[in-house]
């Protein structure tokens, strides 16, 4: 019985490793020289902003540089180290005496005419005298967390949602997608207002930033719900589903051990491109002023910081947008190489 | 996992009574499925497609029982709505005693520990993210039973169907369409059902690999004692390895009797057209082919009367009107049902 085709098909198979398809995945990946650029300026990112304020001589909110804003090391020539260029501008006075105008040079160590201790900083400080960088990495902590936490919610309960909805069919997923299609049609910049507004007094863990993940979850899982429906409209038809079924296996079993890890390649995609989207978003919002609130950094509030000065202090804008931009970029060349290497009729070697 | 002990071996003889004691394992009776085409923003159904029309036989223990018909005359739906994957619209259907459509949706689940489904498309019937070895054990798992007693089941049937127990850990992917098709065997097999529908199980597969895969299936049904319902178009599978054959057309039952009889002396004109249309491996024979006229009417709308009548050479101006009766012409010792009211028992040899 059968002995050539059996016989043919055993040395096929012992030829082909034993491979788990995440390896395949990940070899997979790794084509994309761009994407392995984009996980290494992430990973870089997200290592930079977790440890970065520990060991940051400065604290994120405190005024230092007497509160005055410094463009940065622009030149240190060696052995020079304590007695540094010091080559401020005029300052501006207020009328209570203190100064909110910028250098335009360089800081380091002491200034000797003011006696003022003048320290490093790296990337200077801002219009208080708080440490840019440190400042940077503490907003990138905020960032990238909250585009983490609330990408992992939304996707989870928009593919548990868009599942259901497409298992059951019927009037359960005319109420689930009219109820989607609503949520869309809503102009979510104004909705996001005022649910931060009506949300910002009700005792949300995390204060603002707790606030902006709950707004971001309510009105973002739409998109994977609908994209695991139709992906699950597909697959719950497949023949593979409904031997499932024969075997006897509950529904629950079907939805959670066939169909959604079936429908997870697009979703694992989106959600890649999701964490850019919400890192964008977020600074959109606390770029308004609905976001993060001072005086806790975030790239998005201190882009909108800068950007009141961006004639006095051009250089502030700067770098806040770049974090962004690269996060952006970065998780965004991810997806790209992620949906390639997800792709099933892709070659598999 | 000893529930069902695979040496009972119940071979059933190709000459069947028709009146003889019941030892069908399978009744359908006036089996009824249609499926509503919705339109509309509310949905609303506007037509049936009435895929299933009241069609009724039984299958008898460790019987290969043919269901054949071209595509869309439904023979898969009764497949399914037997196994109660598609729910029915009306009929009955008595497995081993026990009503399947009356039996409470929980209680399914035993049921179908002792029916189960070989798929047409060994493609998309294995999930492409499950390793073979979960898909064939999942059925052990949702019954409860886990552990080394499903390992040790799924490697045994896994070489059963001829494949490498060590590949267990593999990915659809990984398989050839012959193999895969021995993986869903195995994964029907693994539960030791009584009956097994197989659903187009040669169809998909090319020509070299379909023997191979009935023969399989042969070894299968005698080590295990099982009954087949074996759905299919190709009517050189079906004559190869049924006991019995019902014809389909449109929804309809319209011939049924055991495999020798259909093949020598088919007496509805749609099987004669069928058995006609039979490739033969010898150009130098010559046949009288019959051809018939048009295509097959829509199952949303079927013709009046007998469904056949558009299409048939034989047809009357009664048969326009008046639905033939489902009957039995067949002489002493074997059964054969027909409905057409054109064909007189005891009709000549074509």
């Amino acid at each position: 019985m059968a002995v050539a085709e059996l016989t043919f098909g055993r040395e096929e198979l012992a030829a082909a490793q034993d491979e788990s398809q995440l390896s395949v995945v990940w070899r997979r990946f790794r084509r994309h020289k761009l994407a392995v650029v984009g996980l290494s300026i992430a990973m870089l990112l997200a290592l930079t902003c977790f440890i970065g304020p520990v060991v940051s001589p400065y604290a994120a909110n405190k005024i230092e540089a007497g509160g005055v804003a410094y463009r940065g090391l622009k030149k240190l020539s060696p052995g020079t180290a304590v007695t540094l260029e010091w080559d401020r501008g005029v300052p501006e006075r207020t009328n209570d005496d203190r100064i909110v105008a910028f250098s335009t040079g360089w800081v380091g160590a002491k200034d000797p005419a003011n006696e003022i201790e003048h320290r490093l900083y790296v990337l200077g400080t801002d219009n208080s005298g708080r440490d840019t960088l440190t400042r940077l990495m503490q907003g990138g902590r905020v960032s990238l967390s909250l585009a983490l936490i609330v990408v992992l919610i939304q996707q989870i309960l928009g593919t548990i949602i868009g599942a259901i909805s497409a298992y059951y069919g019927g009037w359960v997923d005319s109420v689930i997608m009219r109820g989607v299609d609503f949520l869309i049609t809503l102009p979510s910049l104004p909705i996001f207002m005022v649910l931060q507004v009506i949300l910002r007094d009700r005792g949300i863990p995390g204060g603002s930033i707790g606030v902006l993940a709950v707004v971001f979850i309510a009105l973002g899982w739409t998109g994977s719900a609908r994209l695991v429906r139709g992906m699950v409209l597909s697959l719950k038809n497949q023949e593979f589903a409904e031997a499932a079924r024969a075997m006897g296996a509950s529904d629950r079993r079907i939805v959670l051990r066939h169909l959604i890890p079936n429908a997870l390649a697009p979703v694992l995609v989106s959600a890649t491109l999701a964490i850019g989207g919400i890192v964008v978003g977020e600074a959109s919002l606390s770029y308004l002023g609905f976001g993060v609130q001072p005086p806790d950094p975030s790239w998005g509030n201190m882009l909108s910081n800068a950007q009141q000065l961006i004639l006095d202090q051009p250089w502030a804008v700067f770098y806040p947008g770049l974090a962004i931009f690269l996060t952006s970029l970065s998780f965004n060349f991810m997806g790209d190489a992620l949906r390639d290497a997800l792709d099933p009729r892709g070659q598999i070697r | 996992m000893d529930n069902a002990a695979p040496d009972a071996q119940v071979i059933a003889s190709p000459t069947m009574h028709a009146n003889g004691a019941d030892p069908s394992i399978l009744q359908v009776e006036n089996l009824v499925k249609h499926f509503p085409v919705r339109s509309g923003v509310l949905q609303r159904v506007a037509a049936w497609v009435k895929a299933v029309d009241g069609v009724s036989f039984d299958i008898r223990e460790g019987e290969t029982f043919g269901l054949v018909g071209e595509s869309g005359c439904g023979k898969t739906t009764v497949g399914r709505t037997i196994l109660r994957l598609v729910e029915p619209t009306a009929g009955k259907v008595i497995f081993r005693g026990q009503d399947v459509f009356a039996t409470k949706r929980r209680d399914m689940k035993l049921l179908r520990k002792d029916m189960q489904i070989i798929f047409q498309d060994p493609f998309s019937s294995l999930d492409p993210r499950m390793p073979i070895g979960q898909s064939i054990g999942e059925g052990l798992h949702v019954h409860g039973i886990n552990g080394a007693a499903a390992d040790q089941r799924v490697r045994q049937v896994l070489d059963e169907v001829g494949l490498h127990p060590e590949h267990s850990r593999r990915y659809p992917h990984e398989f050839s369409g012959g193999q895969r098709q021995r993986i869903g065997i195995a994964r029907a097999l693994a539960l030791r059902p009584k009956l097994i529908v197989c659903d187009e199980p040669v169809s998909a597969l090319d020509v070299s690999i379909q023997s191979q895969v009935l023969n399989l299936l042969n070894d299968l049904q005698k080590e295990y004692g099982l009954t087949y319902l074996f759905i299919a178009h190709n009517l050189s599978v079906v004559e190869h390895i049924s006991n019995r054959v019902g014809v389909m057309y449109l929804g309809r039952m319209v011939e049924l009797t055991d495999r020798r009889e259909l093949f020598v002396n088919p007496l509805h004109p749609y099987t004669k057209a069928l058995i006609s249309a039979v490739p033969v491996p010898d150009p130098t024979l010559k046949r009288e082919r019959i051809i018939l006229q048009g295509d097959v009417p829509s199952p949303l709308n079927p013709p009046s009367g007998c469904r056949f009548h558009p299409r048939c050479p034989v047809a009357v101006e009664r048969c326009k009107r008046v639905e033939p009766a489902w009957r039995d012409v067949g002489s002493a010792g074997t059964e054969h049902w027909v409905q057409c009211d054109q064909v007189e028992p005891k009709i000549e040899d074509q």
